[in-house]
């Protein structure tokens, strides 16, 4: 057979690589900028666009998508060609992906300042950006096959598995969680309400830490680590199971999140249950990982990128072993909403996808500049204080987490809760708070080490953008079908299409069984009458409450304990929240619980608040808000609102949107006369009074004490 | 020559820092006499065993350095290789000595052994970095003794290993030696990556097993034979639970105090723990002195919802919802109630600086019949609800 010769493209994943560096200082410092905040909390200067909870998803995005995810691409584009004995199907596909995938990055890193944000976490981005990430990832896809399809190689190598089904699976999960409908350019309302939101977001958060934080990471380990230590992968029986398991299972796995919420019963015990089962699988991966090294351990002691992914594997074992123990319901009930959470997902982040990144790095940049690495010494220094960092960071939040669990549950022993205001709660945990930042900037510190290295590396050498090798092309005409003796999976490492339908099919089976019944079968949303829309006020209001990003730490989901309903109110159920496009349930508390804090204090209370938690609240860390008493509602986009629940479904009378803003002008009457009463002198206009008109609504419908009439004159608000 | 001024800069060094962490308890004490507790930090056992811990570490760097510079210099080498681990030492010390600035706060604290759990955890990692700062310079050492030809290097084969690695294997993966790896060698080969095809980990398959049939079992108990009770009924056996203990509680409580029989209290040191109270809750709405803000002023005569001991019990134990003042019988106990109750009405008359206007009827205390009207009315008001209050404006 005629041997070709052709060039490997060194630039794309050259450039990415770069990319991931770049961002990942950059989401890095924004993180320990938010976790300083924590600490210091006037130390987003007065600016709406530095308050955490506009800046925490900036660094959740940032991280994932810009660090991970150019991660991700550098090592795809430099594995899949040599993989494939291939170039990349089209440079100019490459370059679109690259320049695209830069430019939604950039995109991100204005709006979500800007509050420009759909609340739904790790899928805050905006319609627009939403449909420039639809067509980016189709270019990566598109890309990625075409290489495949023309690969001088038979079979496909298990790295590729878990990229294919990473691509299906990623697009399936941000085309059904992002279906939106647009209010206008900037603001869109999620198709999906309140509980089945929180399913469809919460199946999609679970799954982009597993197929975008995970499959591909592990696909980059199956070419790193053989790589890298110069050994055959440890089993290939075990590589066909564990892929497979993984993704059939992964995918059922979201209700976790969810667990003693309005979501139906067994909806969260299906969640329970793969979750549990999700240990072998992702220990396969670890297994398969470690033992890959067997007879290389001398190795491990000298090589340094060695060390990295000997750390990043066994965070993903730790952690993989944690996500199944946390999705315990008993043990979930301590976690959830506390700092425990922000460790766990900590050692992954820094110790499965930092640690592999970084090693990943540290082996590509020598190849991609023909030169040794600059400074093995600094790269020590960067992998010893990296993993004090992870220690640092994780091991004050585990302990915070239980803190605080145990101060919130504490009754006296005549039955009144230990610390009754939420606060004692939180200023308990300010040290623990502060020694996360350190050990935050522990790891940071590394990175900046690294950076100075890589640099130094590249200048010593000169980039080989096209890197020649030869192959034989692949006989063309049929494909083989099983020879004797043949593993059965061989055919499918043959047919990659094959794969890719397979693939599909096994990640549509979990979220098919989960979803196609919450949204048809009544029974799983019981119907509570009271529950009524919102007035255009508090619409507004909600708003607002979602551009600043408030579910970021305040929960609205009281969860039925005892220690939960004494401090909140009565638990939350699923009938109430069937207006909420997009539910706001969040995921920690940093603040109390806000779905009872309607009625609960008066107008002027919050007022204040706004202005200045610490005078309500002594010691609070919540950043004041004072440009929501200076800045007026915008209520050019009432009636467009209105019109987008009206197709969502919200029973808004035939017309309303134009009636919408006379309702809203009165309310802001009756709040603007109450708040006089009580010595407080505003104008009606002000996001303010939205947003205190949307907090004093929440969850006081089940009360049935409060009637709203959309179909008079105004929509009176009666006793 | 050169040797002894290295040492004597190098001790220097480490005397500072052992100087740092034996004034770390200092630093706490001072922080702990602010708050009112009758055990200073520094003779908590669980913190002098932690701090000794941590110094007699110290030490045992400072000794292993010193050792190692003699052995470098005897080889005529630069090898500082514990600075990396000294420094973060030096990073921990200073963040620790500010962090009780920020820690300052009224409430109590949540303790281990009577400890701040925060010491605890910056202890435990001071400690858990010096233990690996020790392994790094042991390893430095042994390599340093073996360069100068002062040991033998470990010879691979004769050494006993701390953990059988090798029987280990064998019981943990079922997999081929790796001396007769060719026999489970396939063919495949990418990018000069071959693959084994070792048997999966008894342990991991039946660990696979044991999870899938977990799950059933799971589902079956919650979903069919219903043995164990979902988060609802759980929520339901969690308020009986409650209310036995309640009940059990009362009986031994002799004093319950409810609006029916309270009773003004005038002893200073009631009222003090009154004024405790007041500062924490109440403060916020009806200021510092009571002059009033959000919440009416408590220090004229006049009352919304009825003056005298009774009803300003009644009005702090089921508030007022519909003018925003909270029911506080979930969060304060009844003696606590009636202590805020008495130490807010000390204050009639004290006549403090920007009093908020009167509000409501001046309060008089009438006979015990009349009283009784008043309170009637009160819990009218009290049923009424934020919504009504929005209708009326």
């Amino acid at each position: 057979m005629e041997v070709e010769r052709f060039e490997y493209d060194n630039r794309t994943p050259r450039d990415f690589a770069i990319a991931s560096i770049v961002f990942g200082l950059i989401g890095m410092l924004v993180g320990l900028y938010a976790a300083l905040e924590l600490v210091f909390p006037n130390l987003n200067l007065g600016l709406p666009y530095t308050t955490f909870g506009r800046i925490r998803p900036l660094h959740t995005n940032a991280v994932i998508f810009a660090f991970v995810g150019n991660g991700i691409f550098a090592g795809v584009y430099y594995s899949l060609q040599r993989l494939c004995k291939a170039r990349m199907f089209s440079d100019k596909l490459s370059r679109i992906h690259f320049w695209g995938w830069q430019l939604i990055i950039l995109a991100a890193a204005i709006t979500l300042p800007l509050g420009i944000t759909t609340s739904k976490e790790y899928a805050e981005l905006e319609w627009p950006i939403d449909i420039a990430i639809t067509v980016i990832w189709v270019i990566f896809g598109w890309n990625m096959f075409g290489t495949i399809l023309k690969r001088r190689v038979q079979h496909l190598y298990v790295a590729i598995w878990f990229y294919i089904a990473t691509f299906v699976t990623v697009a399936v999960l941000h085309l059904v969680n992002s279906f939106e409908l647009p209010v206008n350019f900037l603001k869109s309302y999620s198709w999906y309400a309140g509980v089945q939101d929180a399913l469809v977001q919460w199946w999609y958060g679970h799954n982009a830490v597993a197929f975008f934080l995970t499959t591909p990471y592990l696909g980059l380990m199956y070419y790193f680590v053989p790589k890298a230590a110069n050994r055959p992968v440890y089993s290939y029986r075990l590589s066909i199971i564990h892929f497979w398991a993984l993704i059939f299972i992964y995918i059922w796995a979201g209700p976790h999140h969810l667990l003693y919420t309005a979501l139906p019963d067994w909806a969260q015990s299906l969640g329970t249950v793969f979750s549990f089962m999700l240990i072998a699988p992702s220990w396969g991966g670890m297994i398969n990982g470690l033992l890959t090294l067997r007879g290389a351990w001398d190795k491990v002691r000298e090589d340094v990128v060695l060390k990295f992914m000997v750390v990043a594997i066994t965070a993903y074992g730790m952690s993989t072993f944690e996500g199944p123990m946390l999705s315990l319901k008993n043990v979930n009930a301590i976690a959830h909403f506390t700092d425990w959470i922000i460790a766990h997902v900590h050692v992954g982040a820094l110790g499965w996808n930092g640690m592999l990144t970084f090693g990943m790095l540290y082996w590509l940049f020598p190849r991609f500049y023909g030169v040794k690495l600059y400074s093995g010494k600094l790269a020590n220094f960067h992998f010893w204080i990296a993993t004090l960092g992870i220690m640092f960071y994780a091991i004050p939040l585990y302990w915070a987490g239980l803190t605080q669990f145990e101060m919130w549950r504490d009754f006296t022993s005549d039955g009144f809760l230990q610390y009754p205001n939420f606060l004692e709660t939180v200023t308990q945990l300010i040290p623990m708070y502060a020694l996360r930042s350190l050990g935050g900037s522990l790891y940071l510190i590394g990175f900046f080490v690294m950076i100075y290295n890589l640099w130094k590396t590249a200048a010593a050498g000169k980039f080989v953008a096209e890197e020649s090798a030869e192959a034989a092309p692949l006989p063309a005409g049929h494909t083989p079908g099983r020879a004797a003796g043949e593993h059965w999976h061989r055919v499918i490492e043959r047919r990659p299409t094959q794969m890719l339908i397979f693939s599909l099919i096994m990640i549509l089976i979990g979220g098919i069984v989960e979803m196609v019944p919450t949204f048809l079968i009544k029974s799983n949303v019981p119907t509570i009458t009271n529950v009524q829309p919102y007035t255009p006020l508090e619409l507004q209001g909600r708003d607002i409450y979602v551009r600043e990003g408030c579910y970021t730490c305040h929960s609205q989901m009281i969860r039925p304990f005892r220690f939960e309903t004494e401090r909140y109110g009565e638990y939350s159920k699923a009938g109430e929240f069937i207006y909420d496009h997009p539910f706001q349930w969040g995921s920690k508390r940093t603040g109390p619980d806000l779905h009872r804090v309607g009625g609960k204090y008066p107008d002027s209370w919050h007022y204040n608040h706004m202005d200045e938690p610490t005078s309500m609240s002594p010691g609070s860390i919540m950043p004041p808000y004072p440009w929501l008493l200076d800045d007026e509602l915008d209520t050019s986009t009432t009636a467009a609102k209105i019109r987008a629940m009206q197709t969502l479904g919200v029973p808004y009378p035939e017309g309303y949107d134009a009636r919408a803003n006379r309702d809203l002008v009165a309310q802001e009457l009756s709040i603007q006369a109450n708040l006089k009463s009580s010595g407080v002198e505003t104008p009606a206009n002000k996001e303010i009074i939205a947003v205190i008109a949307y907090l004093q609504r929440l969850g006081i419908d089940i009360k049935g004490e409060h009637k709203v009439s959309f179909d008079g004159e105004t929509a009176q608000v009666q006793p | 020559m050169k040797n002894l001024s290295n040492y004597t800069t190098m001790s220097k060094a480490k005397f500072r820092i052992a100087a740092a962490l034996t004034a770390l308890p200092a630093l706490l004490s001072a922080q702990q006499t602010e708050a009112p507790g009758p055990n200073p930090v520094y003779t908590n056992p669980v913190f002098l065993v932690m701090v000794i811990t941590a110094i007699v570490l110290l030490f045992v760097i400072y000794s292993l350095t010193a050792t190692m510079k003699n052995l470098s210099a005897r080889k005529k080498e630069e090898s500082e290789k514990s600075s990396s681990g000294m420094s973060a030492v030096l990073v921990l010390l200073a963040a620790g000595s500010s962090l009780p600035a920020s820690a300052e706060n009224l409430m109590p604290p949540v303790t281990i052994g009577g400890l701040d759990s925060w010491i605890v955890v910056l202890l435990g990692l001071v400690i858990l970095v010096e233990f690996l700062v020790i392994l790094v310079i042991i390893q430095s050492v042994k390599n340093l003794l073996i360069g100068l030809g002062l040991q033998q290097e470990p010879d691979p084969d004769s050494v006993k290993p701390w953990i059988n690695w090798k029987w280990l294997d064998r019981q943990l993966t079922d997999a081929i030696p790796l001396d007769r790896e060719a026999e489970v060698m396939t063919d495949h080969e990418y990018d000069g990556i071959r693959e084994l095809d070792n048997n999966l980990p008894p342990w991991w398959v039946y660990g696979f097993y044991f999870t899938i049939i977990f799950g059933f079992f799971y589902l079956l108990n919650y979903h069919v034979f219903r043995t164990s009770p979902l988060p609802a009924q759980e929520y339901q056996e969690q308020l009986a639970e409650a209310e036995l203990m309640k009940k059990e509680q009362l009986q031994k409580a002799a004093a319950n105090v409810d609006e029916t029989n309270v009773t003004m209290l005038t002893d200073a040191a009631m009222l003090a723990s009154g004024k405790e109270i007041y500062t924490g809750n109440c403060a916020a709405c009806h200021g510092q002195a009571g002059e009033g803000g959000v919440g009416p002023n408590l220090t004229d005569k006049f009352w919304l919802h009825g003056g005298g001991i009774s009803n300003v019990f009644k009005t702090i134990k089921y508030g007022v919802p519909a003018k925003g003042m909270i029911a506080w019988q979930s969060q304060l106990k009844p003696e606590a109630i009636q202590k805020v109750a008495s130490y807010v009405l000390s204050l009639q008359g004290s006549n403090p600086a920007n009093p908020k206007e009167p509000q409501g009827p001046e309060w008089v205390e009438e006979t015990s019949g009349e009283a009784a009207a008043q309170t009637d009315s009160l819990s009218a008001v009290a049923n009424d609800t934020l919504s009504s209050a929005m209708a009326q404006h």
